[in-house]
């Protein structure tokens, strides 16, 4: 169970979160409409996590999510969710900035999936990353000449993508059906491949590896 | 108009004679009645006589002024040279045609002032032929009317573009706005009504779950669709921001190179991204290439894009309305486009832009000629 306040300008939809979150036993704080209230909001009460939409008022722009990196910055204990109607990899990379630990990106229509927002919420509670499926799908998808990703085996690339989701070795292995020995081999293998041997923290060379994967 | 050589007048003229018949400026004089009783040799030559002589006795208004250049005569109580000299007063006619000795017309200048003739009231001309610089000021008006021309058609075309670019910005933003947004409720709905579903209604469970996978079709359907009308993240975040986003989209591997290029205004970027993509598009549809590099760079002037693929070459421009649309959006914004396509040896597409375009000017603010 997490602590969390929602913000979105249409009232429908922020009800409907309200209640997807609810009934995951999440317990919603306080919402806001717009990007000024969000930030008065977690300042007043200091949520576990904060689901905001990206494209907000004031400015109807990135008022959310720059809302959302003002949030990281002020209030590091606080987890954030960003919930997007476009599929940009560039608007995770804003929000990861260099500590993709605890942040969350999603396309907007994951609010009508309980299963993956509850999820994703408990996970960046405790410090996960999560990055839409589909995003990641689509990161993957997509090759690029010259590029270090390329060298990957399809293997290493599944495994790559579910870091990138946050998930752990255990979790990986227990999504791709193999040993947890033979998901770290494949763990240590992108490292060497994306030229990240030299990194002496797992953690940090893990975050390095899904930072890669994100700029391309 | 002046003489190659010394001319001299007869013996026993006056200095002031002499200098008259050498003068480049045309001048006779005329007595009351208006007849010619002296010519220097640059009236003769203007007029198309051989000798100035030719010209004496003749009646200057029925010989050189007696028509209008669209055949009209010229009445003899309307001559403004005859009535100059029979007033005895200075006069200046600076728009007149003359006639030729041999019928040809030339616009002119004159100027005259009263001089005595045998005791009586004349006067003296001086004329200048201006047909050079009527050509002269003609072919300035023809070169700035087609000045003006390419302009208004530049600025046309332009005007054109930026309000297709706004239209499709405005599309993208209604699909987002409205569309994906309602079907965004739609699917929120959906998944809020599951939740009253008895447990043993699986079959309507089931169909709702149908109905929601639709929605997220829709939803994934206007996505891309937005984005391939006008991607929001070129209005917010810019060229490069957008161009990788492309890249992700494109089935081709495309890498996109930033060099550090400084920004561009909006209409310039606009312009960038949808010649990036139509050429994309190109490549995906004919080129059978394996890779395409982007790559943006430019100067404190100008942006500069390169597109190159690794395909079977051969595209030529004007065939084919896609590198026309391309090369008619650079031009429209003041831009150059160059396409290098051996056969099989790859496609290159360079774009250079004005990083600042020059305002539209409406056309009622262009020069007069």
């Amino acid at each position: 169970m997490a602590t969390v306040v929602v913000a979105d300008d249409h009232s429908l939809i922020r009800e409907g979160v309200v209640r997807v979150l609810e009934r995951g036993g999440h317990r919603v704080l306080a919402v806001a409409a717009d990007a000024v209230e969000l930030l008065v909001q977690v300042d007043i009460h200091r949520p576990d996590v904060v689901v905001t939409d990206i494209e907000m008022p004031p400015s109807c722009s990135e008022d959310g999510l720059a809302a959302a990196v003002d949030i990281r910055g002020r209030h590091p204990e606080t987890a954030v969710i960003v919930l997007s109607q476009y599929l940009e990899g560039d608007y995770a990379l804003t929000l990861v900035g260099d500590r993709p630990q605890g942040v969350g990106y999603l396309l907007k229509e994951k609010i009508a999936d309980p299963d993956i927002l509850n999820d994703a919420v408990r996970r960046v509670s405790v410090g996960e990353s999560v990055l839409d499926p589909d995003a990641v799908t689509c990161l993957v998808r997509r090759g690029r000449p010259h590029d270090p990703l390329n060298t990957l085996t399809p293997r290493e690339r599944d495994v790559l993508g579910l870091m990138a989701e946050g998930h752990s070795n255990t979790g990986i292995a227990a999504r791709l059906a193999v040993t947890v020995p033979a998901v770290e081999r494949h763990v240590t293998n992108i490292f060497v491949k994306l030229g990240l041997s030299q990194a002496n923290v797992d953690q940090h060379r893990r975050v390095l590896a899904v930072l890669t994967f994100l700029r391309g | 108009m002046t003489e190659g050589r010394v001319q001299s007048g007869p013996v026993s003229a006056s200095l002031e004679q002499r200098v008259l018949s050498v003068a480049p400026q045309p001048v006779f004089v005329v007595d009351h009645e208006g007849r010619v009783v002296f010519a220097n040799n640059a009236a003769a030559r203007g007029f198309g006589y051989d000798h100035p002589e030719d010209m004496i006795g003749l009646p200057s208004h029925q010989t050189w002024h007696h028509r209008r250049p669209d055949g009209t005569p010229i009445p003899t109580d309307e001559c403004r040279l005859l009535a100059a000299t029979r007033a005895g007063v200075a006069a200046h006619g600076p728009h007149e045609w003359f006639v030729r000795a041999d019928g040809s017309m030339f616009p002119t200048t004159w100027w005259c002032a009263p001089f005595e003739v045998d005791g009586d009231i004349g006067a003296v001309f001086a004329f200048t032929d201006l047909t050079e610089r009527h050509a002269a000021e003609e072919a300035r008006r023809a070169r700035d009317a087609a000045e003006i021309r390419a302009a208004e058609s530049l600025a046309a075309q332009r005007r054109i573009l930026e309000a297709a670019t706004s239209a499709r910005r405005q599309i993208a933003r209604d699909l987002h706005d409205g569309a994906q947004q309602r079907m965004l409720n739609v699917l929120l709905a959906l998944q809020l009504t599951r939740e009253h579903v008895p447990s043993e209604l699986e079959a309507l469970d089931s169909m709702l779950m149908d109905a929601m996978a639709e929605a997220r079709h829709a939803i994934t359907e206007l996505r891309d669709l937005a984005a391939g009308i006008h991607p929001t993240i070129l209005n917010t975040r810019g060229l490069v921001p957008a161009l990788r986003s492309l890249s992700a989209r494109t089935a081709v591997p495309t890498s996109v190179t930033a060099h550090d290029y400084g920004g561009a205004a909006a209409e310039i970027e606009s312009c960038a991204y949808f010649v990036v993509a139509e050429a994309l598009t190109n490549v995906v549809k004919h080129a059978c290439a394996t890779v395409v590099e982007v790559d943006v760079d430019g100067d404190a002037d100008t942006l500069q894009i390169t597109v190159r693929d690794d395909g079977c070459g051969g595209a030529t421009p004007g065939r084919g309305l896609g590198l026309v649309g391309m090369a008619d959006r650079v031009t429209a914004m003041g831009g150059e486009l160059s396409i290098t396509s051996p056969p099989r040896r790859g496609t290159t597409i360079c774009v250079r832009l004005p990083r600042r375009s020059a305002p539209v000017r409406p056309s009622s603010s262009l020069p007069a000629s």
